[in-house]
């Protein structure tokens, strides 16, 4: 149906070139009918011209038979031959009058037969009326001379009396009627020419009819032609997807979008085969399945929209080479819609798209999906742990991070070093695990089996090097990230404790404090006695509390690793070998709280820290010499910040003090710090709720 | 119009069924639920049905060979593969076997009778030609 009335609108379109071309061909056959019938009329005539001719010759000569045969007569000699010729003569001229009076064939110019037609016209009727007048009675008078076998003279005397009357007259009416028919067939050749030329004429202005129409018509369909390949171009131009055509034996099309080589990161040629680039970016078991899937929409059977979901190439990883040499991994999607050409699918049109942000954008929103459900296992799994268990934990597993952290931002370049970095590592975080499990909670467990497993594999490798610690900075974000949203978690259900359980007091708070600043400053061989008046801790909402104690944490822990000094080099320097630690929260009138942490260590000397900077750098000799003293002990809260002192791995120096000066941000809180070389560093927080 | 609904999950088969019906869709009417291959082909060969609806995975014989045994007694059977195959593979040598088109599990009501009116789209100008076994 839809073929019929194509082929409908195509005559359609052309009618008039059709109809022109119908008209030239019929004045064509009109010309060649009359030309056929005029010539052959033309013929005809010229034949009857060539009697007439004849006949006016066959007169005279029947006159010159008949006088030769009155001399010879009169000398007394009888030429039967030349009686012969007479009868010849006289029989075909009659034959040819009565030819040309009613139609007849005759001898012709050579002897053979030639059929003559009847005059019509009246003139020339007129004219065979009055020759025939004139030769029946010399055709009477011949008669006797023509018959028998005996010659009459008086006969033949007879016969050239008449002869000699109607001689002339009889020529004279010969050559009329040749003059007439040459009349006539002039005419007809007139009328040929007039019809020829007529005819011509009407076929050259139907041929210039037809090419001025055909070239209108050409020059309209090109002007479309090029309007909708300018459109075409403009739109492969711009168009953000990779567009091209497919043929069914998978070479490209000729024609195809701009951005497909950018998003390929090819330039593609037209004509290749396909499926040299599908076999890059497809994995080889699927490669098959892939080509049967684009040659299944070339053929008709499948629902094209029935397919769309099993399209192999949707969302596909590549490695997409980039200018400057490297490549880029990226997700691509390659669509194949059907392009049918009279109902036959003769391409198909692909569609190449980067989903890249897509996909990355789902993944996020799976990680964001499993974070949500851990922390939905995590905050059932709070519920179940005695608060101040966790806040022990929490500070523990940080402040073990954080270590973890230090250890790796200083380790030293030899298998020995890392080999130690990695079975320090192992130990800290199998810790984590067997805390984690202790307490119940299993996302924490779950992480440090995972980060455990890590280590283990490296451990156990033949030999180590720098290379192999890449990946242990990724699970260990994992376990502070875990940490965070375990305390945010935790702050949370401090309302809820606040509701349902007894309030925890600064007892627990101090208690946690004392464990870790003993475990630290075993770990580094020091001794400390804390003493603390955190009482005022529970007048603080939950979050300010939290905060508080972080900053206390952090603080210690600076003050233990860095602060305090091994107890020989106190007694050197006359101190006791026991380091003091005050811890202290205070409200002064105005409500607004006082932190004061002290500790009668070596101070922040200003000199070993700019060293520290220098060594780092991150800054030079110039540009410290602008900072004062205050300025330079208060680069110790830059993130990284690290003193001289790192070269001891199991002590991170600085660390941390980035946290605690986000926690006083976070608690619009400001600080102060005095200290003294060899004496004491005391901080002191002061901050409104 | 027929339609054989084959899957060996009762809740599947129930939930086309259902949708099918409330689909409103003319002409549709369903002949059969089959819970494996042996049913199915015994069904079409009884009910004789235009339209098949398929599960790939299913135990004994599978949809695969479900598909070749179908189209060996009815060849211009119309079938849609229904599965939750995350194998691709597979669901495309199914097509390359006859069916017609897929549909991924989980499906909306909707989906599927959009995937059914696809599927009858030019059915009504002939009938489905059954062979003699």
């Amino acid at each position: 149906m839809a073929v019929r009335s194509m082929r409908t609108s195509y005559f359609g379109k052309y009618r008039e070139i059709v109809w022109a071309v119908a008209l030239f061909l019929l004045f064509d056959l009109a010309v060649l009918v009359l030309n056929f019938y005029i010539s052959f009329q033309i013929s005809s005539d010229a034949l009857a011209i060539n009697m007439a001719g004849r006949q006016r010759m066959l007169s005279q000569r029947m006159t010159k038979e008949l006088l030769t045969a009155a001399v010879d007569n009169n000398q007394g000699i009888v030429k039967l031959s030349s009686l012969n010729d007479l009868r010849k003569t006289a029989m075909l001229f009659d034959g040819t009058l009565t030819a040309f009076e009613r139609g007849g064939t005759i001898p012709g110019g050579d002897g053979s037969p030639v059929y003559l037609d009847g005059l019509k016209t009246d003139a020339g009727r007129a004219l065979l009326r009055d020759a025939r007048q004139l030769w029946q009675p010399l055709k009477d008078a011949i008669a006797p001379l023509m018959t028998g076998d005996i010659f009459d003279p008086a006969a033949l005397s007879v016969a050239v009396r008449i002869a000699r009357e109607s001689n002339t007259k009889l020529l004279v009416l010969m050559n009329e009627l040749t003059t007439q028919l040459e009349g006539v067939a002039r005419d007809k050749a007139d009328r040929l020419r007039t019809v020829q030329t007529v005819g011509i004429m009407l076929a050259l202005l139907n041929f210039a009819f037809i090419l001025f129409k055909f070239i209108a018509r050409l020059r309209a369909t090109d002007r479309k032609v090029e309007a909708a390949q300018q459109e075409t171009a403009e739109i492969l131009a711009t168009v953000k997807e990779g567009l091209f055509l497919l043929d069914s034996s998978f070479r490209f099309g000729s024609q195809y979008s701009a951005s497909l080589a950018r998003i390929l990161g090819m330039e593609i040629t037209p004509g290749s085969d396909f499926r040299e680039l599908l076999r890059q970016m497809v994995h080889p078991d699927m490669y098959p399945s892939t080509v049967d899937y684009i040659n299944l929409l070339f053929g008709d059977r499948v629902k094209e929209s029935l397919v769309m979901e099993l399209n192999p190439l949707t969302a596909i990883e590549v490695m997409v080479p980039r200018a400057d040499g490297s490549s880029a991994r990226r997700f691509l999607t390659l669509q194949f819609n059907r392009a049918s050409q009279v109902g036959r699918i003769a391409n198909l049109l692909v569609t190449v798209t980067d989903v890249t942000e897509q996909v990355l954008l789902q993944r996020e929103l799976a990680a964001e999906k499993k974070k949500s459900k851990t922390e939905l296992t995590v905050l059932l799994d709070l519920l179940k742990v005695e608060p101040a268990a966790l806040t022990h934990f929490l500070t523990n597993t940080e402040w073990t991070l954080i270590e973890i952290n230090e250890q790796l931002r200083s380790v030293k370049g030899e298998e020995r070093d890392y080999r130690f970095l990695i079975g320090s590592v192992f130990r800290k975080i199998h810790a984590i695990k067997g805390d984690a499990a202790a307490l119940g909670l299993r996302p924490f467990e779950d992480l440090a089996h995972e980060f455990e497993t890590l280590l283990a594999r490296m451990r156990d490798k033949g030999s180590v090097s720098g290379d192999d610690l890449i990946a242990v900075p990724l699970p260990l974000d994992e376990l502070f990230e875990r940490v965070a949203i375990v305390r945010d978690l935790s702050i949370r259900l401090a309302g809820y404790h606040d509701a349902f359980s007894p309030r925890p007091g600064s007892e627990g708070v101090v208690d946690d404090l004392i464990d870790l600043a003993q475990r630290i400053a075993t770990e580094r061989g020091k001794e400390v006695q804390l003493s603390t008046d955190l009482k005022m801790l529970d007048e603080l909402p939950s979050p300010v509390q939290a905060s508080v104690k972080s900053v206390i944490v952090q603080l210690l822990r600076n003050a233990i690793a860095h602060g305090i000094e091994a107890a020989g080099e106190r007694v050197q320097l006359e101190k006791s070998p026991v380091g003091g630690i005050y811890i202290a929260l205070k409200r002064d009138e105005a409500g607004e709280y006082e932190l004061h942490l002290r500790d009668d260590g070596r101070g922040l000397i200003p000199r070993r820290i700019k060293e520290s900077l220098i060594e780092s750098g991150r800054y030079n000799a110039e540009q410290l010499a602008e900072y004062d003293d205050k300025q330079i002990i208060m680069k110790i809260f830059d993130p990284g910040f690290s003193t001289a002192a790192v070269a001891d791995r199991d002590a991170g120096h600085g660390v941390g003090m980035d946290v605690v000066k986000q926690k006083l941000h976070d608690l619009g809180a400001r600080l102060r710090i005095v200290t003294r070389e060899n004496r004491y560093t005391q901080f002191v927080v002061r901050f409104a709720v | 119009m027929k339609l054989l609904v084959v899957d060996d999950s009762n809740i599947i088969r129930s939930r086309i069924a259902r949708a099918t019906l409330q689909a409103n869709l003319t002409n549709l009417e369903i002949v059969g639920l089959a819970r494996n291959g042996d049913e199915a082909v015994d069904i079409c060969l009884r009910r004789k049905p235009d339209l098949v609806t398929m599960d790939l995975t299913m135990p004994g014989m599978n949809g695969i060979e479900c598909i070749d045994a179908l189209l060996r007694v009815a060849p211009d059977l119309r079938i849609l593969v229904v599965s939750a195959l995350s194998d691709k593979a597979t669901a495309i040598e199914a097509l390359k076997r006859g069916a017609h088109g897929y549909l991924h599990k989980p499906f909306t009501d909707a989906r599927l009778a959009e995937a059914l009116v696809e599927l009858m789209d030019g059915l009504e100008e002939r009938h489905v030609r059954y062979d003699r076994r």
